[in-house]
């Protein structure tokens, strides 16, 4: 168990629920383990987990806030990312980790790629003037929560994407194109953003639309990537983008 | 499984424990101050702490030119039932403003208003619209420019290791042995100094999420560090209870627009107990008064109370309680027709470890901030007063902890108390044991009971009850205790046994405390003694642990409130009244 479930004693109906498992120290390749579960109405498939935990099947997932806040408990849940904490408990439902990030154990996935891609990316204000910020401009306000801000990191989106669906694709992938729009929202930026987001493969971008409609806090990734790019052809166009590094260009295969 | 590998040596000049803000807060200001640092977090960064789900806001900005830290500081002490730490308290009142500076520049953007000054709010209890916000997503935005600040600075993060127990070198903190949760190999750090910042225990109760297990508590304990006010927890009283699957908190949003709590004959009983506030008397009040409803036999059927705002136009729920009405939504419930069930439950915890202005806990080498502490919040912790102490108290035990890290010797290398960890853990998985018994349903009964024993309505025979079950569960049940799950990586259940024996000494201590408190005060509220006592409990109980040939134990001290700062009588409007709430 990870945390308080209250009891459920008067099920409704008994569900079958299928789990990828697999323990690196025992198994040779993941395999299907199937798993009788009492549902209650509006239950969800964390709870389903942890009911799980309670009887002695110990499946290794991550979970945390539980209201969509954190974004741990990401997995593929028949075939589609989502979050365990928000998605309906249904009949011959089929779990399986997150394909993007290396699997370790069950529903675990080896996420120690993400914090050298922040580092990589440098996506933080670099104006440290120690002055404050005395207004923020109404472009970077406007939509500061709706567009990026709530972004909780669950990496669905990146596993929904068709063109960077592994870690060394030439094309980071939604989430770090979000990011990149909203480090450059910031007024502290101080970062030529379009430039990083060409760098990045934000021209591989087919707009497939694939990661649309899987986040969990209803953000476009999308919107922000044509909006990345349509700065992009405008800097260019006017020519006022810095020097730019040498053999880069839009959508251009990055250097290993 | 073999344990018996020696574990592997990290140094460092300041350890964090911790991952929320105030972690990350501690983290940069002892890198800032050119200390070595090493962070480790028992989940992954920015992810694991209770920070990001800090909806409401943070009271640094006193903006309105009446108010000023002195009022600030009032409002705290009568909230806190004057159980505070006063010269803890002046510091959080006056300090905060910088930090609204400093998390723009580490990446954050809070609201403003029109004319581009920054919009502030009023809570509960504040006498002053003072805190900023960021939306309806304030930690979650104080987190994401923490975290990208802890990246600037390429401190080193051990994502999901569990630090076990500080290390002593005579009477000294020196580090802690960890467990790092995702490969099962055994880290002994080695620290100059080392910094809590981990979160508070209550999920001893059954609060509502993965958090606050009250490791740091005892950790700081068995290290040598106090704790006090162990008997405050704060409940909220509008916990999502039914349906199932939604979590969390009913922000109070939905009181404040008129929403209505009724029992199973559909009385609006607020009315009764509070006709002139109603649903919008204090959380503690509601909190109270939803579990009598409870208790009475008019409770909803699957225990908790009904919430209705179904008697609300729906346009006006539609518009103005968006996040409720969707959230219940998505599960298929619409609340616009149907009440939903809610109940109080725990949400904060007040005590914790005893930390000064400086945050240097009474151990040297061990500083603790944020929500593990004690004193900042007293018996009551008053709305948006975490989100400060976080940051101020985070950023004061970094430069307290580096400042000392460049005083203090290096540790001498010699490492009390680490072997009593790998032996425990190697007892964990010998499953000879011919009756072994699992973590789960142990934890379950304990969180169960905690909510019935020692929740929201005391009284002493619950509580002695619960006593005797931490004592039966400790002395029959904890040896006994094994690990199923034979894996080595990522075995969460572990975990889960290992803090198994951190929450029955910290039960037992929250027990003896409530106990001991005759009188009610903020979250404490004992049905034998329903008023408060300002004669008598003018005075915090503190835990330590003291050693003798022969004897090793936790006692507890009864100290009185230094009133330094503000005097009772200084404020007639709470020094005249006897009721526990504010």
């Amino acid at each position: 168990m990870t945390s308080y479930i209250p009891p459920i004693d008067k099920p409704q109906a008994i569900y079958t629920l299928s789990v990828k498992r697999f323990d690196p120290e025992r198994d040779s390749a993941p395999h299907w383990e199937t798993y009788q579960v009492p549902w209650v109405v509006t239950m969800t498939v964390v709870e389903a987990l942890e009911w799980l935990w309670d009887q002695g099947h110990y499946i290794a997932f991550r979970t945390n806030c539980r209201e969509f806040t954190c974004g741990s408990c990401a997995m593929l849940i028949n075939g589609k990312p989502a979050l365990a904490c928000d998605t309906p408990l249904k009949d011959r439902m089929r779990i399986e980790p997150l394909t993007r990030y290396p699997l370790v154990k069950d529903l675990v996935v080896d996420q120690s790629a993400v914090p050298k891609k922040w580092k990589e990316l440098k996506l933080w204000p670099h104006v440290r003037d120690g002055k404050p910020i005395d207004e923020v401009s109404a472009e970077s306000r406007a939509g500061w929560h709706r567009s990026f801000a709530r972004c909780i990191e669950c990496y669905i989106c990146l596993d929904a994407c068709p063109v960077s669906d592994t870690e060394d694709s030439e094309y980071d992938g939604p989430m770090w194109m979000l990011q990149i729009a909203r480090a450059r929202a910031h007024p502290k930026d101080g970062q030529d953003r379009l430039e990083q987001a060409a760098q990045r493969g934000i021209g591989a971008c087919t707009t497939c639309y694939e990661c649309e409609g899987v986040c969990p806090v209803n953000l476009s990734p999308i919107k922000e990537i044509q909006r990345l790019r349509s700065g992009l052809v405008r800097q260019r166009l006017v020519g006022r983008r810095p020097a730019r590094p040498e053999g880069t260009r839009l959508g251009q295969r990055r250097k290993q | 499984m073999s344990w018996s590998s020696e574990p592997e040596t990290l140094r460092t000049d300041v350890l964090v424990i911790g991952g929320g803000a105030a972690a990350c807060m501690a983290a940069v200001s002892a890198h800032q101050e050119g200390a070595r640092v090493l962070m480790v977090d028992k989940g992954q960064l920015a992810k694991s702490g209770c920070s990001p789900n800090a909806h409401g806001g943070a009271a640094l900005f006193q903006k309105d030119p009446n108010d000023s830290w002195r009022v600030h500081a009032e409002d705290t002490l009568m909230s806190g039932g004057f159980m505070n730490d006063q010269e803890v308290v002046r510091v959080l009142c006056s300090e905060g403003r910088k930090f609204v500076h400093r998390l723009e520049e580490y990446g954050a953007l809070w609201d403003r208003d029109p004319d581009g000054s920054y919009a502030v709010r009023q809570f509960g209890g504040h006498r002053f619209k003072r805190s900023v916000f960021s939306a309806d997503e304030t930690g979650h935005e104080m987190m994401n420019a923490m975290k990208r600040e802890v990246f600037r600075r390429n401190i080193q993060v051990l994502n999901e290791t569990m630090a076990l127990k500080i290390v002593k070198d005579e009477e000294r903190a020196v580090g802690a042995f960890c467990w790092d949760i995702g490969t099962g190999r055994l880290i002994d750090i080695q620290a100059t100094a080392t910094i809590l910042a981990t979160a508070d225990a209550a999920g001893l109760w059954p609060s509502a999420s993965e958090r606050q297990r009250g490791d740091g508590f005892y950790l700081a304990l068995d290290a040598g560090a106090e704790l006090a006010d162990l008997e405050f927890i704060q409940y909220h009283p509008t916990h999502a209870w039914w349906p199932f699957g939604v979590r969390g908190s009913v922000s109070e949003s939905f009181r404040i627009e008129g929403g209505w709590l009724l029992n199973s004959e559909g009385e609006r009983f607020m009315e009764r107990y509070d006709p002139e506030k109603k649903e919008l008397a204090t959380r503690d009040k509601v909190s109270v008064c939803s579990y009598l409803e409870i208790r009475e036999g008019r409770g909803a059927p699957h225990g908790g109370i009904y919430a209705s705002v179904a008697h609300l136009p729906a346009k006006v729920i539609k518009e103005r309680l968006r996040v409720i009405y969707r959230k219940y939504l998505s599960y298929g419930y619409d609340v616009t027709k149907d009440p939903i069930e809610i109940r109080p439950r725990p949400h904060y915890h007040c005590g914790g470890v005893r930390a000064n202005a400086r945050s240097e806990t009474t151990l040297p080498g061990l500083y603790a901030a944020g929500a593990v502490t004690a004193g900042v919040h007293g018996a009551n912790r008053l709305g948006s007063n975490s989100l400060v102490d976080i940051l101020v108290f985070g950023d004061i035990a970094g430069r307290s902890a580096a400042d000392y890290a460049v005083r203090a010797p290096a540790p001498s290398g010699r490492r009390q108390g680490a072997a009593d960890m790998v032996a425990r853990v190697e007892r964990l998985f010998d499953l000879a044991e011919d009756k072994p018994l699992p973590t789960a349903p142990m934890r379950r009964r304990h969180v169960e009971w905690m909510d019935s024993r020692l929740g929201v309505l005391r009284n002493p025979e619950g509580m002695r009850e619960m006593l005797a079950e931490v004592q039966r569960t400790r002395e029959e049940e904890l040896p006994r205790l094994r690990v199923f799950d034979r894996s080595r990586i990522y075995n969460f259940e572990l975990r889960d046994a290992l803090e198994m024996f951190y929450r029955l000494d910290v039960e037992d201590m929250v027990c003896r405390s409530a106990l001991m408190r005759t009188e009610s005060r903020g979250s404490h509220y004992r049905e034998d003694y329903p008023r408060r006592n300002d004669r008598e409990w003018l005075h915090n109980i503190v835990w330590l642990r003291r050693s003798s040939p022969g004897k090793d134990e936790f006692v507890h001290e009864i100290r009185p409130v230094a009133q330094t700062v503000i005097r009772l009588e200084d404020v007639p409007a709470y020094a005249g009244q006897d009721t526990p709430w504010h």
